[in-house]
């Protein structure tokens, strides 16, 4: 909290209202949770994940404030918002990645295929399977590209020598990077480019099968070219999985995703059908924060 | 700025500065000598114990006419006439490679425990405890050795053997000691090398579903690993050089540590054996120069240097494998 506090205190904040005159932003108005209330435009489609009234805190400070918001399947969702938002937390708390850190606290529920992952019981190594996960830096493991994507299937077990061959295969296509490495998949991953570790991590995470996948800023570290390839793969991935990508880049989530969540200081502001999102903002922090007024 | 330009401005500087006494200059001139003196020194005394010990060894070859297979192959010391090491030399191959092998699973286990499992408020009293481990002079291993291990070991061969056989002295005794002095060293290192195993490879393995035991088994140690095995070189670099502490317990004779003719069940234990360092340590105090035991003496320790090169090469190659520092 004390983080995002005195990045939104010492940042100008001005906007230019839509009449044209010059104000400066309520300060106050963004940094209280006062209006926890989305604006909400619904999806149509059928939902994956719905969280409801979900709350974080990192010890004393409450990171996600009463978050109720769906996730539609076989969509790409992006989490837009300033950084020290919550976006990334929210994230994290789909898959319960979490729970690593210590002095966490969590209230409220998220729905995966209308059951709670925080109920008493989840299996969470079952749960972080069917939701993979891809990081802001792209993260392989020291060994060869084929055991990085063959880890997964090797900790859940009983797949043949062939199964995993053929399994790290398909993903490795599946992450467009199959045509790039085939000839040195024994090869250590650290020695791919930046791109195409990322790609490297997509597959890891593609060959446990996942229904859904969480990328937390996966372009972040890379150049526009690598960034181009990983979007053009996020389209072809929303064929098969639901995926949800959080982004501080307000172009890339216009251009890989259906629906759009705006995160302020930790509260959901609003969600919607991107399109509506940026062309027709509900609340005016949205507005002003694709105008780029802050953040 | 090019080369060329220093010296320019180096050389206008001078002229401008000539006849001048500059109490700045003057610093920075002896800094640089008294630095370079330090590194010639280093230098200096490396060559000098290598030559020194390497020309007194090549003596046993030229003027006493030993051969090296003489050495390694009889195992007849008289300390007179006949110099047979393998007695001495398989006993401390067996004391390194066991220590190793003894302590390394230990040391790599309690290093995951400070590194990975413990929470915060133990590690680092933890670490403490280990590197204060590390600082334990020898002699008191020795002591300690004498005192608590030897009538441990006697005890427990006497009992195992169903009679008064050992009197506790020997390999064994010696390799407990040395197994805990080795614990520490590989400890220290192996926790730095897991502790340099960044985050996100962590978070990796269990956002893929692995267990937090799947994680540090198939994530974090493969990616300590030269690390790790750094800090086992070291180990079995001083257990190697160890010799006051094994002194202490070894006995010091020169019989094999162990015979398989056995007297007691499956494998009889000499009481007291030598390895090439407490060889060195009881002989060389009757040594007189120019005799052939002299050259011999010189011979084992050009060995033990010529070991520990070898070890350190080693630890570099993995050293430089490292990914994660």
């Amino acid at each position: 909290m004390s983080q995002q506090n005195s990045s939104l205190n010492n940042s100008p904040l001005t906007t230019v209202s839509k009449d044209g005159a010059i104000k400066r932003v309520n300060e106050e108005r963004l940094l209280t949770s006062a209006e926890t209330v989305t604006k909400m435009r619904a999806p149509t489609a059928p939902l994956k994940i719905q969280t409801n009234t979900l709350n974080i805190y990192y010890g004393a400070n409450h990171a996600i404030k009463s978050v109720s918001m769906p996730i539609p399947e076989k969509q790409v969702t992006a989490l837009m918002g300033p950084s020290g938002c919550g976006k990334s937390t929210f994230l994290k708390s789909l898959n319960r990645m979490l729970d690593i850190i210590p002095d966490t606290h969590i209230s409220g529920e998220v729905l995966f295929d209308n059951k709670n992952v925080y109920a008493h019981g989840i299996d969470v190594v079952e749960l972080r399977q069917r939701l993979g996960m891809v990081f802001q830096r792209p993260n392989p493991f020291p060994k060869s590209i084929f055991e990085n994507v063959a880890y997964g299937l090797k900790i859940m077990g009983g797949f043949s020598r062939s199964e995993i061959a053929d399994r790290v295969e398909t993903s490795l296509r599946g992450a467009a990077l199959w045509d790039e490495v085939q000839n040195r998949l024994n090869q250590s991953a650290l020695g791919l480019s930046g791109g195409q570790q990322q790609r490297l991590c997509i597959a890891r995470a593609l060959a446990v099968a996942p229904e859904v996948l969480l990328m937390d800023e996966p372009a972040s570290a890379l150049d526009p070219i690598a960034t181009l390839k990983i979007e053009d793969l996020i389209h072809e991935l929303r064929q098969q999985y639901t995926i949800v990508i959080v982004t501080h880049n307000l172009q890339q989530a216009t251009r890989v995703s259906q629906y759009t969540g705006f995160f302020l200081t930790g509260a959901l502001i609003e969600f919607g059908p991107t399109a509506d999102v940026f062309e027709h903002s509900l609340d005016e922090r949205t507005y002003d924060f694709i105008m780029g007024r802050f953040g | 700025m090019s080369k060329a330009q220093i010296q320019q401005a180096d050389s206008a500087a001078r002229l401008a500065g000539s006849g001048k006494f500059s109490l700045k200059k003057l610093f920075d001139d002896s800094a640089t000598i008294y630095f370079t003196i330090c590194a010639l020194i280093v230098i200096a005394t490396l060559l000098l114990v290598y030559v020194n010990i390497g020309s007194q060894a090549y003596q046993t070859f030229t003027q006493w006419h030993i051969s090296l297979t003489n050495l390694f192959t009889s195992n007849n010391w008289d300390a007179v006439n006949n110099f047979g090491l393998k007695a001495n030399f398989s006993g401390t191959l067996m004391l390194v490679i066991l220590t190793v092998f003894i302590s390394a699973p230990f040391s790599v286990g309690m290093a995951i425990f400070i590194a990975e499992i413990a929470p915060n408020w133990i590690q680092a009293p933890m670490r403490g405890a280990v590197e204060l481990f590390l600082g334990i002079p020898s002699v008191i291993f020795g002591l300690l050795g004498l005192i608590v291990v030897v009538p441990f070991v006697r005890n427990v061969m006497n009992s195992l053997a169903g009679a008064y056989l050992y009197n506790g002295y020997g390999i064994i005794a010696a390799i407990i000691i040395v197994t805990f002095m080795v614990l520490p060293t590989i400890t220290t290192i192996s926790i730095d090398a897991i502790r340099a195993v960044p985050r996100e490879i962590r978070e990796g393995s269990l956002a893929l579903g692995a267990t937090r035991w799947q994680t540090i088994r198939n994530a974090v140690l493969p990616a300590a690993l030269p690390g790790v095995m750094t800090g086992v070189i070291l180990g079995v670099t001083r257990a190697l050089g160890e010799t006051v502490a094994v002194a202490f317990v070894i006995g010091g004779a020169e019989q094999f540590p162990f015979t398989v003719n056995a007297t007691a069940p499956f494998i009889h234990f000499s009481n007291g054996s030598d390895v090439l360092t407490t060889l060195l340590l009881f002989n060389f105090k009757e040594a007189t120069n120019n005799t052939p035991l002299y050259s011999v003496l010189y011979t084992i320790s050009f060995m033990l240097l010529i070991i520990s090169a070898i070890m350190i090469a080693i630890s570099r190659y993995f050293a430089s494998r490292r990914v994660y520092r």
